[in-house]
This record gives C-alpha cells, structure tokens and sequence, in this order.
C-alpha cells in the first residue's frame, strides 16, 4: 500500500513536472507581452501626472505609506525624460518577449517594470495593473521555450514543464474564488442589487434611469455572475468542459468590456490568464483555422500532424 | 507522463510551485479572513518577496458613485474666479468621460481617507504651478472642487426618475503664497 508522503509526492509532480505542450507557454508569453504593450501604450500619454514628480502623486508621502519595500526605478528616473527612457526600455523588452528574443531577459525587464509603475504610481493603479504584475512574476519564473519565435531557429522543444501553467491557472481561480467570498459581505450582491447599481454607476458605458425598471432580470444576472465565477475555474481545469469555459469566460469578459467604461485592459489582462487553459488539441484547431484563412495548406501541417498522433499515441 | 524528480532543478520547481501554491490556496480567501485565522503574516511577507498582490475586491466605489468631476478655481485679487484643470503638469482639465486611472486617483486622495495624506503635497504643487504660469500673484487663492454624484437607492431611481444626487465638497481656499511660499530672488552680495 502506498504511503500518503508517495501519494503527495504523485500528486505534486504531476500538478508541476507534468510535460506541457511548449506552444501553450508560447501562446501566454506572445499574450502577455502584447497587453503589457498595451497597458504601457495606454499609461504613456499620462506619465506625467503618475510617474514624474511634478506629477499628482508625492513620491516621498509614498515610498513612508507603501505596504511593501519601496523599490522602484523612478526613484532615479523622476523628470519626463527618464521616466520615458524607461517605459521606451520597457515597451522595447514586450517586444523582445513577443519575438522570443532573450525571453528571460525580456521578462525580467517586463517585471521589474510592472512592479516600478505600481510602486510609483501606486494611487492610480486599476485591477488589471495587479492581474499584470501577478502574470509578470509567473511568467519570469515559468519555462519560456523557443516555440513561436523570430529569433534563429533552434532546436525545438516541444514539451515543457508545466509548473508555469498550472501556477497561472490556480491564479485565475484565486481572482474568481476570492471575489465571490469577498461578496458574501456585500449587502449589494447578496440583495441582487449589485447589477442594478453597476448599470447606474460610473463604470457604466450607458447609465439610464430605466435600467432600474428590470429588476428580476437584473437579480437574476448579479445571482448568475456569481455562479459563473465560481463555476469557470472548474469547468476550464476539466478537458469536458474547457472549451466551453474558455467561451463563457470570453464571453463574460466580454459582457462586462461592452457595458463598461474604460474596461477594455481588464478584457485582455483577464485573456492573457486563460490562455493558459488552452491545450494542445486547441492550439491545433486554432492552427488549421488560422491557416485555412490565410490559405496556406504546406508541408509543416502534415509535420505538426505526424507529431500530435506520435504525442497521442505516446500518452495512451 | 510526469518526469522523476531527480534532477536539482525539478526539485526546485516542486518546491517553488508547493510553496506558490499554497500561497495561493490561502489566498482564496479575502485578507480579513486570512487575518483572522493568523495567516496573514505569512501571506504579507510572500506577497513583498513576489509583489504578487492577492486583493480582489474590485469595484467597490461602484454602488455608490454615479459620477465624478474634480476641477481647479483659482481667484486673484479683483478679477473673477477662474476654472482650471486639475491634471498635473500643465493643469488640464479632469478628463471626460472619465479615465479610470485619475478616477481611482480622485477617489483614494479625494473622497475616501485612504491616500488624504497626498492632498497637501498636491495642492503645493498645484500653487507652485500656479505661480510658476506667470498669471497669478501670490495673494491669489485657490480651492480644490470635487463634484461627486451619487447614486440613489435603486428605488428612488424608480420612483423618482432621477440616478444620482450632487454632493460636492470643496478643499480651500488658500492663498498661493502659502501653499507654495514663494523663494526670495537672489540677490548680489
């Protein structure tokens, strides 16, 4: 009979030495990388006001009231000129990351960007800065295999571990999970309120009176986006039902971007999370699809095919 | 098929991702509750080695806030009061529809007590900017106005046909000269 120590052990190891398909890490690095530009493109016009110190937010009240140790490369970089020297440097290294080019490099300038900003700019900062910050940190520590590159090709590998993806998918589940506990002490969601007073609020995209006049639809709604946030974590960890949580979930985020003001960033940072559920039959039909569109039908998709049957028949 | 932990690396990894996820785990539950049952020390202290921030109580100014407009007056001796932007540098106007990041700036230094600490090191600013312009003598004054709408009870928007009702508060005025004392020109020995 085998101990619980050996049973722990299995359970550890296939949550974190299992071999993962290296285009899913792939996919989130080149995701990641992308709204991190975004994110920085979008800060840009208003460096300024947040980063420099002739800017709103006094960096020395700061650095005595910051939860943590106040470590930031805008404690050098103050004026307009070095604080654009640096998000230059930053934009720069999303780009390294999105060729694959020196990723390790890349990531660890992406992060060390991400923690500076939100250090600095720390009373401006939205909820997809923390979803960035929390995906900087796992993907600087997750394998970051030569797939998907621009770089020299090298020697492909085509599996990884993957501690990266699961850490990643756990902290998808911790966001929902949390929230909905967080709630239960909300008089807003527990009354089913909450949807109503969204739709009145100031991050309402179109904030009108009758939208108060539906008040079971709108009872009905606050109640069904907490099960769905309880739900999807479970439904994309399962291969039964992942496919149709990535759809949910899209469509969710989705929903709350169209209704909102100023939401298009927690869309895509929230994305950049899924990306992680995908798996390698996904990437496959997302490949055929991508390739039927543009029409090209060559010789590496009967590669990739021989491939996936070898992977296939070496699983079973 | 998972691969033996043999090698020093893979137990690295096995080490490193119990010990995240374990953060994680606790981490699903909300901070007051992991304060309560004596693990938030731990929790903080992971959380400032990795700045992996677990706080996901977002939208919580959402029932209450309808609207908001923050903007500057200033009003110099003998001439009307002038409406400014509140935006450091260069004074523009608080931004329309709103920004989400001057947004929860306004509402953490503005309306809650959260970040009050920052309000004094802006007002300076803005006197020192002020002053800096050309167009406005020490003795001129300035007064910080926040327009905040909020939301009524969604019964009252029923009855009453009417989102959010005006409450605005004001910070000033004060003098430039106090804020941002000015610095005596220097002079030849």
């Amino acid at each position: 009979m085998r101990t619980l120590s050996a049973k722990i052990h299995d359970l550890l190891t296939g949550l974190f030495l299992a071999r993962a398909d290296a285009r899913i890490y792939a996919c989130v690095r080149m995701a990641f990388a992308l709204v991190a530009l975004m994110n920085l493109l979008m800060l840009w016009p208003h460096r300024g006001s947040f980063l420099t110190d002739v800017g709103m937010i006094d960096q020395e009240l700061t650095r005595q009231t910051y939860r943590w140790p106040y470590l930031t490369v805008f404690d050098w970089c103050r004026d307009l000129t070095s604080v654009s020297v640096v998000m230059i440097g930053a934009g720069t290294a999303m780009l390294m990351l999105l060729a694959g080019w020196l990723p390790r490099l890349a990531a660890l300038a992406i992060y060390v960007w991400h923690v500076s900003y939100a250090a600095r700019g720390v009373t401006a900062l939205c909820g997809w800065d923390t979803v960035l910050r929390c995906v900087s940190f796992l993907v600087l520590v997750s394998p970051l295999p030569a797939v998907w590159t621009l770089t020299k090709k090298r020697a492909e590998a085509p599996e990884a571990p993957c501690y990266g993806l699961t850490l990643i998918r756990f902290q998808l589940l911790v966001i929902y999970w949390q929230t909905v506990l967080d709630r239960l002490d909300s008089q807003f969601w527990l009354s089913g309120e909450f949807m109503g007073y969204y739709l009145l609020s100031h991050n309402a995209r179109w904030p009108v009176a009758w939208v108060a006049d539906f008040d079971l639809t709108l009872r009905a709604l606050t109640y069904l986006i907490l099960i769905v946030e309880v739900a999807l974590p479970v439904m994309l960890m399962t291969r039964r039902w992942h496919r149709a949580g990535l759809l949910i979930g899209f469509l969710f985020h989705f929903g709350i971007f169209v209704t909102s003001n100023n939401l298009l960033m927690f869309l895509l940072a929230m994305m950049v999370l899924y990306a992680a559920f995908l798996r390698s039959e996904d990437i496959d039909w997302l490949t055929r699809q991508a390739r039927r569109l543009l029409g090209t039908s060559d010789a590496r998709q009967g590669a990739d095919q021989k491939v996936r049957k070898s992977r296939t028949s070496r699983a079973s | 098929m998972a691969a033996t932990p043999h090698r020093f690396r893979d137990r690295c990894i096995l080490f490193f991702g119990t010990v995240h996820l374990a953060f994680l785990a606790v981490s699903i539950l909300p901070r007051p509750w992991t304060e309560s049952i004596g693990v938030g020390t731990v929790t903080h202290a992971y959380e400032a080695t990795t700045t992996c921030l677990q706080d996901w109580s977002m939208f919580e100014t959402i029932p209450n806030i309808h609207h908001l407009d923050v903007r500057l007056i200033v009003e110099s001796p003998g001439t009307a009061p002038q409406r400014l932007g509140m935006r450091l540098p260069g004074l523009r106007p608080y931004p329309q529809p709103e920004h989400a990041r001057y947004r929860n700036w306004a509402t953490l230094v503005l309306l809650r007590q959260d970040r009050s600490d920052q309000r004094e090191p802006y007002m300076r600013r803005v006197a020192a900017e002020l002053l800096k312009s050309g167009r406005y003598p020490p003795e001129a004054t300035v007064r910080l106005d926040c327009e905040a709408w909020y939301t009524r009870s969604l019964l009252g928007v029923r009855k009453l046909r009417e989102i959010a009702v005006l409450r605005p508060t004001s910070m000033g005025p004060f003098r430039l000269a106090d804020l941002a004392p000015v610095t005596p020109q220097a002079t030849n020995p």
